[in-house]
């Protein structure tokens, strides 16, 4: 290709009396709306599984608890007893240290820690909350779920024999702070008394109401499990691994192994439709913009007629002159791609700079909008924009090239 | 001496159901350096022939030669080669790009055709000179006169160094002082750069100054004589 084609379209582009700024103004809001788009779904999304999953763990291994079964599908011999449901005691693993080790040697798990859990009961003077007593190994539990940001009060890492972690609702519902005293009664009868230690707030209020973490051992005395534990929480290094990682250790074990993601299908599920909806705006948008571009650059490439006609006459080709025209049609994509993800990234940058005080979401600091930008969301969307010009210009451009130059001439 | 444009029985219908002939098997030619004028009534096919001459239109029927090359074996982009390296164009508007100013107006079908060489741009800068534009390279056709912009058409035409320049009324927009002088430049530079000229007019006074003149009449030929026969015949007229 020669300059020719170029130095016409530029022209045609930087002295088009309006018609360019319109076309590119709506390819830009194409974009923007893109990149806004994306950015806040996605920032919305983040918060959301951060809130569902910073606060559980990506899989957690449970002692194995099968439901009541007819007696002849375990032994083979007709039977018209059932096998009936294992009782809360008998639910435990033992030897729970190889069974860490085997699981932290799968590829992709990042953290494995062992836990107790079991329904109990938390008094303070006259007033008794149900609980969720959770006995944790605190600087692994850290590392399994996402405590950072979520400690309101206090120090998560001094829960152990003595202190426990309580949620703010819980806190607030039995009116104490860090330093105060309350009596944890595990559903065996057994009572021990605690101290307040931390106080967190998971972002998910059942959570905040009722669970209580304490140090492994405590809460092994507690449910009477001597050296057993009844869980095994695992996290992973990619969260959207969980469920391959599960998998795995179904494959190991014959213990219930649940993910994250199996817990949540229908939350992953309108994730997806979120995503979908998102989509078919975006798409929707583009179009309607797309559609906006070419018919201007029709009205243009009639407005040019005698314009095409002289060039043909001096011996431009078709080819030329179709070039001529998708080179504009690119050139409008090109500057609504920047024009659209400039305005599009700072409207990102000043929406995520509102916050919201003494709100959190997804484990920061809320902001009115969430959103999170990324770079990807800028290239994709200036892709489609350099697409979606050259689309727009597929016909005008063939109308450009197809311009009988007697015609064209005789008409000017 | 090879003919630049050679025609025979060259045929020209538009229509499909009903066909109307606007050239009805016309044998031409022009020879290098020749200054025609094509005179003739409106829709007698002047503008006809002046397109198929200048390969923007195909042939009904007949054959046309075009610098030695038969346009019916040439598809849409080998007849754009062809008009850009052989012909240029002069219409009765100057058909100037507004976004361009004079120079790059004028420097045009050279950007279309091939890389502009530094010889390119000082001849195309000497013809402005000559045509009396030499102050206004950077003017846009908006801030030009009427003759002015013609002018710069001229050189446009001129730019590629054709052999044969066809120009449609070039002086009929134009008011007669200007059209004379417009018309001036062009015989001027028939001689001086000895490119042939093909000029369809309606003012006989002008045409009457070119070499040779063709009258049409119904798509056909009615005329075709050397000028100095006419004023020869007009002068013995007037002996007479």
């Amino acid at each position: 290709m020669r300059g020719f084609e170029l130095k016409i379209a530029w022209r045609h582009l930087i002295k088009s009396h309006g018609q360019t700024e319109l076309t590119v103004g709506a390819v830009a809001v194409g974009v923007l709306l893109v990149v806004f788009l994306s950015s806040l779904i996605n920032g919305l999304q983040i918060g959301l599984v951060e809130d569902v999953v910073g606060s559980i763990p990506h899989i957690s291994v449970q002692a194995a608890s099968p439901n009541a079964k007819p007696l002849w599908r375990i032994t083979d011999k007709p039977s018209m007893s059932t096998l009936e449901k294992m009782t809360t005691r008998s639910k435990r693993i033992g030897e729970w240290e190889r069974m860490q080790a085997a699981i932290a040697a799968i590829p992709g798990v990042r953290v494995v820690a062992p836990a107790v859990e079991g329904d109990g009961l938390v008094t303070r003077g006259a007033m008794t909350v149900g609980a969720r007593v959770i006995g944790v190994i605190p600087d692994e539990q850290i590392r399994v779920i996402s405590l950072k940001n979520r400690i309101v009060e206090g120090d998560f890492t001094k829960v152990d024999a003595q202190n426990i972690a309580i949620g703010t609702k819980m806190a607030d519902d039995l009116g104490v702070k860090v330093g105060n005293r309350l009596r944890v009664t595990s559903n065996l009868g057994v009572t021990e008394s605690f101290r307040v230690a931390a106080i967190f707030d998971m972002g998910i209020e059942q959570i905040n109401e009722t669970a209580v973490y304490m140090g492994l051992e405590a809460a092994q005395a507690m449910f009477k499990l001597g050296k057993d534990v009844t869980n095994i929480h695992i996290r992973s290094a990619e969260m959207y691994d969980a469920n391959a990682i599960a998998n795995h250790i179904r494959g190991i074990t014959t213990l219930t192994v649940t993910s994250w993601m199996e817990s949540n299908v229908s939350f992953l599920d309108t994730m997806r439709m979120q995503n979908t909806a998102a989509a078919i705006i975006q798409g929707m948008t583009l179009m309607a913009s797309a559609f906006g571009v070419a018919s201007v650059m029709i009205v243009f490439v009639v407005q040019k007629s005698k314009d095409i006609g002289i060039l043909k006459s001096m011996g431009a080709t078709c080819k030329q002159i179709r070039r001529v025209f998708i080179l504009e049609g690119l050139g409008v994509g090109l500057g609504g791609a920047l024009l659209g993800s400039g305005i599009g990234s700072g409207l990102c940058f000043l929406v995520t700079s509102l916050k919201i005080p003494g709100q959190m979401f997804g484990g920061k600091q809320a902001t009115i909008i969430p959103m999170q930008f990324d770079l990807n969301y800028v290239l994709l969307a200036s892709v489609v924009a350099l697409a979606m010009g050259l689309v727009a210009s597929i016909i005008p451009a063939h109308r450009a090239a197809k311009l009988d130059p007697v015609e064209a001439i005789r008409q000017g | 001496m090879t003919p630049i444009v050679e025609a025979v029985e060259l045929s020209k219908s538009y229509g499909d159901e009903i066909k109307t002939w606007a050239l009805r098997g016309v044998d031409f030619r022009i020879d290098q350096g020749e200054f025609i004028a094509i005179v003739g009534a409106s829709g007698s096919g002047k503008s006809t022939l002046l397109n198929l001459v200048g390969a923007l239109d195909r042939p009904s029927a007949g054959a046309i030669y075009i610098d030695g090359t038969e346009t019916s074996t040439l598809d849409d982009s080998g007849l754009a080669r062809l008009r850009g390296d052989t012909i240029g164009f002069v219409f009765q508007f100057h058909y100037l790009l507004a976004e361009f100013n004079v120079l790059e107006n004028a420097m045009m079908p050279l950007w279309i055709r091939r890389r502009v060489s530094k010889d390119d741009r000082k001849w195309v800068k000497e013809l402005l000179d000559r045509v009396g534009l030499g102050g206004k390279f950077k003017s846009k056709p908006a801030e030009l006169s009427g003759g002015q912009q013609q002018r710069v058409a001229i050189v446009r035409a001129l730019a590629n160094r054709p052999k044969l320049i066809l120009a449609d009324e070039p002086t009929g927009n134009l008011d007669s002082q200007n059209g004379a002088l417009v018309f001036e430049l062009l015989t001027e530079l028939n001689r001086e750069l000895g490119i042939a000229f093909m000029l369809v007019t309606h003012d006989d006074r002008l045409a009457c100054k070119a070499q040779r003149i063709v009258a049409m009449e119904d798509g056909n030929i009615a005329a075709d004589y050397k000028v100095d026969q006419v004023e020869a015949a007009s002068h013995s007229a007037l002996a007479g």
